[in-house]
């Protein structure tokens, strides 16, 4: 066991260091490429040929909604897409409104979710550089699956990024 | 290391949000449904980031504005794609979506400091984290094709 020791010893301080630079990520597209009505992210809209300004509209309510997604980015990007259409189609039709006016996106880096899966890359990466080294030192099947195994964790570990979606729901005025 | 991460992680929810204003345009997230004409003007672009590293916090932003051609472009090259708008209150931004990204990490100069920090103190390092969250917005200009009348 005393062989394997300067060895692990040697991967704890790299893996640290390296860990100085190990983040994990996420990227989420957020689009509504199919809303029925107008959908502004400023007080005016457009509506047929008409400009409508904010003083022609009446509030007939606000809204918010919150959402989560996983994806990884950095070496493997897995990016997710998060078509808010149907979500946005329906809130105007159950206030039968015309539009959504001031609609702002907002985005949460949970830290605990985030932090959690940042451990679980460090230990992961850990274990390969550990595993790789035994595998190196005295190949054997068993550290050679361990390192596959935890270069796999440690490339697709995902972060999580909470989104918030508000807006106010209008109708124009006649 | 686990309690470490874990004492550095509680607190409130922060949100990041990407604010528009205009004089009067829309932005629009989806497509724009106008029964109108209108002429594609080009491509914008912009985003806001914050970052935090221990008890660094900094927040940028930044405009681009992509147009194909036309006076548009040579006019406002180097204004904010809302100052350009504002420049031609019928010019309006549809066909929009955002990317999100968001990122963390602990650097291992920040683990040290907040491990020497709780074994000293014997309290909970606040944090010793590194994040990152961004919003990029893309849209499409739009100008509306005024139909010239016969005199």
């Amino acid at each position: 066991m005393n062989k394997y020791l300067s060895p692990f010893i040697l991967i704890i301080v790299t893996s640290m260091l390296i860990t100085n630079g190990c983040t994990v990520g996420v990227k989420v597209l957020v689009d509504a490429p199919d809303v029925e009505y107008p959908v502004s992210q400023t007080s005016n809209f457009y509506a047929g040929e008409r400009l409508v300004l904010n003083d022609e509209y009446e509030i007939l309510d606000n809204f918010e909604f919150t959402f989560s997604r996983l994806g990884t980015s950095g070496i493997i990007n897995l990016v997710s897409r998060v078509d808010l259409s149907n979500e946005l189609n329906r809130i105007i039709k159950e206030q039968n409104g015309d539009a959504i006016t001031n609609l702002s996106v907002s985005v949460h880096n949970p830290p605990v979710a985030n932090g959690l899966l940042w451990f679980v890359k460090t230990v992961a990466l850990t274990a390969t550089l550990a595993s790789t080294t035994i595998t190196i030192i005295e190949p054997d099947r068993v550290p050679a699956l361990i390192a596959a195994g935890s270069a796999a964790v440690y490339v697709f570990t995902p972060a999580k990024a909470t989104i918030k979606v508000e807006g106010y729901v209008v109708r124009i005025l006649d | 290391m686990l309690f470490l991460i874990l004492a550095g992680i509680t607190g409130c929810k922060n949100w990041h949000t990407l604010s528009i204003d205009t004089e009067y345009q829309p932005v629009q997230l989806g497509p724009h449904l106008s029964a109108m004409s209108v002429d594609t003007l080009g491509i914008v672009s912009w985003y806001s980031a914050r970052e935090t590293e221990e008890d660094t916090y900094s927040e940028s932003k930044h405009f681009s504005v992509y147009f194909e051609g036309g006076e548009y472009y040579d006019d406002n090259l180097n204004s904010s794609v809302f100052a350009a708008l504002d420049d031609d209150p019928d010019h309006f931004i549809a066909d929009g979506y955002m990317v999100i990204e968001v990122s963390y990490g602990i650097t291992f100069g920040s683990f040290i400091k907040s491990w020497i920090a709780s074994a000293l103190t014997g309290e909970e390092s606040n944090t010793a984290s590194t994040s990152k969250e961004s919003i990029t917005q893309y849209g499409i200009v739009y100008s509306p094709v005024k139909e010239e009348t016969n005199e």
